[in-house]
């Protein structure tokens, strides 16, 4: 990742699902961009802060880094399709290879608002590596 | 990539066993297709698969094959019930995913001054699209009712007559659903989405029967020239999406430890003797009993649109079910490997079963026929009903394709639709369109998919199922 400019993600083409890789300076960094992309495929953009936003701790454990990433976004994913609500910031407070604890401030969705059916987030081809300065993932999503 | 296909006849390419391949593979296809899979991902997800332990036979292709996750879509791959396993990537999270096909005696010419009428009334009032709630608000119990009646569970609701029972795959029910062992999370997902259609490829068809290709079968089916038929095309909606991801999470953690080698973790699974597996395929009972009764609410909520759209009773419409499959699924069922029956975990995933004449599972009206198997096609061009044939018992454990398959990803689809209104250039094509998103046209566009008369053509060269009639849309909704 050269600088803050560079887009958190690029889509890959993939016949019949959505390929993305991710970028961040460091892991907490990866792990927010990854959940803000997933939003923005699902709802066209991040949702704005308005009103008195809820506060969710929220901690999630996997059997290493790229099974923490499917976790870690699915937790997402289900939050704003099933509970009908949605991050609007994401703080990580801490990314081990096996864990990972976040503070979200959160808004309500409308499910008529997804523009983009995310079915799941699948183990196809996941990846989560450190290049030379910055961290990597790619994942598939089932739409 | 290097990978050799060996060709066998006109319709089949083998893949010969190398590497950690347990048994070879086995496409489908022609020479005009197999060109555009030969640097797909597909055929590695075929070899892939091939490496799965207890695999029988072949890891197979349908000609409609195209790059998934895990396991390619249009894939069949038969396990030994003591040493394989099942792997919920090998079904899909879709559960149940399929197409359900509805005659009337309705005449094509007769109701073309209405269409727009009727469509738009199917589209207002068939709920569509992404987090679409249904109009059957379920409690939990029942829930767990609808998990394990399927179908039935709708007709007892007033959605349909028993009659539909005995032609939809399984009678509508797999045995064996157990909602005590599904997560709240799946219970939370399924309450409120019974009798919604979707969003991405789902799609609900007013059609006309174009073509009788076979007249004694079609009239067996109760197809004609010139007849409106419903196509339905969804599945199990989030609750089945939510019991795919709880599964495969859990595998997927088993499997690292057991199976290291294993070439995507997508294709984890559970030896089918294990408690897990047996757990898992009691929960994916639950979301295919869902799933049926999801489109048996469909027919229904479409029968009465109808009827009040066209001002008519039922016996003018003579709505009638044709058949309805499933073509995301695992199912335990009996196959005759190297001259033994055995009992075999077949994954069908995005392919249709395809029972010959004389199956001891079909219902008596489709026993000299064979089982129908329902094609949809693009929204643009045409639909197919087939019959299974001998050749599905010999090849692919009694299985054929289930549509056109993809040939563009959607990010190709939507350049390439760049500047043009698809719903325009449908109703150019004579189609009427209503859909949710004019970014879901784009992706389902007829260029988007393979032409599914070569698909439908390949089955039937390689004498897996026979053309019983082609079915031309005249409008369509999307999600």
């Amino acid at each position: 990742m050269k600088d803050t400019a560079t887009p958190r993600f690029r889509f890959i083409d993939h016949t019949s699902d959505l390929g993305v890789v991710l970028y961040g300076k460091n892991l907490e960094e990866l792990f927010q961009n990854a959940a803000l992309t997933m939003l923005t495929i699902m709802l066209g953009d991040i949702p704005e802060l308005t009103g008195e936003p809820a506060t969710i701790n929220i901690s999630v454990s996997g059997t290493d880094l790229s099974d923490l990433m499917v976790c870690w976004l699915g937790e997402i994913l289900f939050l704003s399709e099933a509970e009908g609500i949605a991050p609007c910031t994401i703080e990580i407070k801490s990314v081990s290879p096996t864990l990972l604890e976040a503070e979200l401030r959160t808004v309500s969705v409308d499910p008529s608002s997804i523009i983009r059916e995310i079915k799941a987030v699948t183990y196809h081809e996941i990846k989560v590596e450190k290049r030379d300065d910055h961290w990597e993932a790619k994942v598939v999503f089932d739409v | 990539m290097g990978i050799k296909l060996e060709r066998l006849d006109e319709f089949r390419w083998l893949i010969p066993k190398a590497g950690h391949m347990r048994v070879p593979g086995l496409i489908f296809s022609n020479s005009n297709m197999i060109k555009d899979i030969q640097d797909d991902q597909s055929i590695i997800q075929v070899i892939n698969v091939a490496t799965l332990p207890g695999i029988v036979g072949y890891s197979i292709a349908m000609p409609d094959i195209h790059w998934g996750y895990g396991f390619p879509i249009g894939g069949v791959a038969a396990f030994d019930t003591e040493e394989g396993m099942v792997s919920p990537g090998g079904v899909g999270y879709d559960i149940n995913c399929g197409c359900r096909l509805m005659t009337t005696l309705l005449v094509a010419d007769e109701i073309r001054p209405f269409l727009k009428k009727i469509i738009t009334g199917l589209f207002r009032d068939i709920p569509t699209g992404v987090g679409s709630t249904g109009l059957v608000h379920l409690s939990r119990s029942d829930e767990a009712d609808v998990a394990v009646k399927g179908a039935q569970w709708a007709i007892n609701r007033g959605f349909g007559s028993p009659r539909d029972l005995q032609t939809t795959e399984d009678g509508g029910c797999m045995q064996g659903a157990d909602p005590s062992i599904l997560s709240d999370r799946a219970i939370k997902r399924g309450l409120n989405q019974l009798g919604t259609l979707g969003s991405g490829n789902h799609f609900m068809e007013i059609q006309v029967v174009d073509r009788i290709y076979d007249e004694k079968k079609a009239k067996i089916y109760r197809l004609f020239k010139g007849q409106v038929t419903i196509f339905i095309h969804t599945g199990s909606r989030g609750f089945g999406y939510q019991i795919c991801d709880d599964f495969l999470k859990q595998m997927a953690k088993q499997t690292a430890k057991n199976i290291p080698e294993l070439p995507d973790r997508q294709l984890a699974g559970a030896l089918l003797k294990s408690d897990m597996a047996k757990n898992y395929l009691a929960a994916m009972a639950c979301a295919a009993n869902y799933a049926w009764a999801n489109r048996q609410i469909l027919m229904g909520m479409s029968k009465e649109i109808l009827m009040r759209e066209l001002s008519i009773g039922p016996k003018e419409l003579g709505m009638n079910l044709l058949y309805d499959v499933c073509h995301n699924i695992a199912k335990i069922e009996t196959h005759t490997v190297n001259g033994h029956k055995t009992t075999l975990c077949v994954h069908r995933k995005g392919t249709t079963r395809a029972l010959p004449p004389g199956h001891s599972l079909l219902p008596e009206i489709y026993r000299d026929t064979g089982q129908p198997v329902l094609i949809p096609g693009d929204m643009g061009t045409t639909s197919y009903v087939l019959s299974g044939a001998n050749g599905a018992m010999e090849h692919s454990f009694c299985s054929s394709c289930h549509g056109a398959g993809r040939i563009l990803s959607r990010n190709q689809a939507i350049k390439k639709a760049k500047g043009r209104s698809i719903g325009r250039e449908m109703e150019d094509r004579g189609i009427l369109v209503c859909a949710r998103g004019k970014r879901t046209l784009k992706e389902e566009m007829p260029e988007a998919y393979k032409d599914v008369s070569q698909v439908v053509d390949v089955v039937c060269g390689a004498g897996l199922a026979n053309k019983v009639a082609r079915l031309r849309p005249l409008a369509v909704i999307k999600g």
